[in-house]
């Protein structure tokens, strides 16, 4: 059989090959999902689907669901109990949920990783490679990962009280729109300590360039009790290198995410098109105890904002009434040749060596 | 080269004056505000004029960088952007309002008439009041004169439509303002051209 021309292959088909072939050579297991979910996975996790919607359908009284999102199933489904080493995985699959921008459902594809036992140093920074990796195999090099980290964010929440009001969300919604302004009138408003208010409004305005961004934070540190926190995230920054933004408006809602959250960007389209980070509390939900890491990029959204070039052939062979039977013999012939070559019954508009069927190739 | 989306009217053009404080922007608004876009080489801004309500959705959906734009709309559309400044321009109020002799009937649902939608019910939810909303697009003060609707939810300035209309505030729900809003995107790649942006406009609403 023939070598497949990998550049013949549509930008979102090389995308997944080329990923594929690179979690498989960091030693993960393409793990592959089956069938549908039960509605109530998704119900009972709905926050952590970020907004994007469930499709839902009843078969037999059974509440069931196109999947929008792939990690929640892998984790209902790894078995942790019978972990020693980590378990490392990656998959390619399609979701059925709400594109970016208030868009409507839609069928995308997302490609993975998904790591589930003992999450070390080695195995976080492996990880944040491997986001480094996938996002370079998607783009000219024009990237950014912002980095975030649930642990700082909830300690920040925490200090800021509750006063019978529902504060946290609505700092919360601040936080994720850089809104500092009205932050500081709700927290003048709901009378929270300004100490605390300022160390959250640092959260909010956190400036772009890394170094600046932990030199804004170092003041905080002790009054929100965040430096062990603080020295996780500088590993992953470490780790990511010059791709990387501090920003906490990403979020990593406390109820799954423990540690590191990232988002991707990549230059030219506007939503964020890769996001993971540890969510250990994720599986706790499920009543499993291990640690977890895993991203997820969300390939169909960024070939959505990427044209792919026709691909034209390279020879069109001609035919008529008297040598329709001899069309395909030739065709075949050119392409074994290595050529791309179209049948066609009228060679109008075709910029590319023309054979008529009825001659000898 | 910053793309930026301002409202047509009224508030982009003291969107448009304010920008020219900030050092931005050439020319008069009269002339240039009649143009759908305009782009100023030496300040590094392509400025385009849209319905107010469109804004947003030119920000989030990356068409524009940057914008400015109504919290009312914020609030109703909730799109995912960065809110980065209030501009303190086109100060207004939400507020619920009603005919004179208005009382509440809390054995049903009130009939709420407005083009807020999604921020009415959130409201009224906030507060614990069943509602039944009424859509609509324009002439809302109206619909309790009417007998369309018990109450309005709507964007009050000086209360004068509402005193023409035999009308009265009943509620004052929020502060509106002008925003400067950013793509999430735009503002990782464009961050220096962006920040300062921010910084300036931010320095000429303090001073005003």
């Amino acid at each position: 059989m023939n070598e497949i021309d990998i550049e013949c292959l549509k930008r979102e088909e090389r995308a997944a090959l080329k990923l594929k072939d690179l979690y498989r050579r960091y030693g993960y297991d393409e793990y592959k999902l089956s069938g549908f979910e039960d509605y109530s996975l998704y119900a009972d996790n709905k926050s952590f689907l970020d907004g994007k919607g469930v499709l839902s359908f009843s078969v037999g009284g059974k509440m069931l669901a196109l999947r929008p999102d792939v990690t929640l199933s892998v984790i209902k489904n790894v078995n942790t109990a019978a972990i020693s080493d980590p378990v490392k995985l990656f998959y390619d699959e399609h979701v059925y949920r709400k594109t970016s921008g208030g868009g409507d459902f839609a069928e995308l594809r997302q490609i993975g990783v998904e790591v589930i036992g003992r999450v070390d140093t080695v195995t976080e920074t492996e990880v944040c490679g491997l986001v480094l990796k996938t996002l370079l195999s998607v783009t000219d090099g024009r990237y950014v990962i912002d980095v975030s980290h649930a642990g700082i964010i909830e300690k920040a929440l925490n200090k800021l009280g509750d006063n019978g009001r529902p504060v946290r969300k609505k700092a919360a919604e601040y936080l994720m729109s850089k809104n500092a302004h009205d932050f500081l009138r709700f927290a003048a408003a709901n009378g929270i300590n300004k100490i605390y208010a300022d160390a959250f409004c640092a959260l909010i305005t956190i400036p772009c360039e890394r170094e600046s961004a932990v030199n804004s934070l170092a003041p905080f540190s002790e009054i929100l009790d965040i430096g062990n926190e603080l020295d996780e995230l500088n590993d992953v920054l470490s780790a990511v290198g010059e791709h990387a933004c501090v920003n906490f408006s990403i979020g990593g809602d406390a109820d799954y995410y423990n540690g590191v959250v990232f988002k991707g960007y990549v230059e030219g389209v506007p939503y964020a098109v890769l996001s993971g980070g540890r969510y250990d509390k994720l599986l706790g939900r499920f009543g499993k105890s291990a640690e977890a890491i895993g991203f997820a990029l969300y390939l169909g959204e960024i070939c959505n904002y990427y044209n792919d070039e026709p691909l034209k052939p390279d020879a069109v062979v001609v035919y008529n009434d008297r040598s329709a039977k001899n069309a395909s013999i030739q065709a075949e012939r050119l392409r074994d040749k290595g050529m791309r070559v179209r049948v066609v019954g009228n060679a109008d508009g075709y910029d590319c060596k023309i054979f008529c069927a009825e001659d000898d190739i | 080269m910053l793309n930026m989306a301002l409202p047509k009217g009224r508030l982009g053009e003291k969107a448009y004056a304010l920008l020219s404080s900030a050092g931005y922007g050439s020319g008069e608004y009269s002339d240039i505000g009649r143009k759908l876009s305009f782009c100023d080489e030496k300040s590094g801004v392509n400025y385009f004029w849209v319905k107010p309500a469109d804004v947003a959705v030119y920000v989030e959906r990356g068409a524009a960088d940057v914008g400015v734009v109504g919290k009312d709309i914020l609030e109703e559309e909730c799109p995912d952007v960065y809110e980065l400044n209030d501009l303190k321009i086109g100060k207004c109020k939400m507020c619920v309002a009603a005919c004179k002799d208005f009382k509440d009937d809390f054995s049903r649902p009130l009939r709420v008439a407005t083009k807020f939608v999604h921020s009415a019910e959130e409201y009224y939810a906030s507060i614990g009041r069943r509602i039944t909303v009424i859509k609509l697009n324009g002439s809302v003060e109206l619909a309790p004169v009417l007998g369309l609707s018990d109450v309005i939810f709507d964007i009050v300035e000086t209360g004068s439509t509402l005193r023409a209309n035999g009308l009265k505030v009943v509620e004052e729900v929020s502060e509106i303002s002008a925003r400067f809003i950013v793509n999430k995107s735009s503002y990782k790649f464009k961050s220096r051209d962006i920040t300062q942006m921010s910084e300036k406009l931010n320095g000429v609403v303090e001073t005003c």
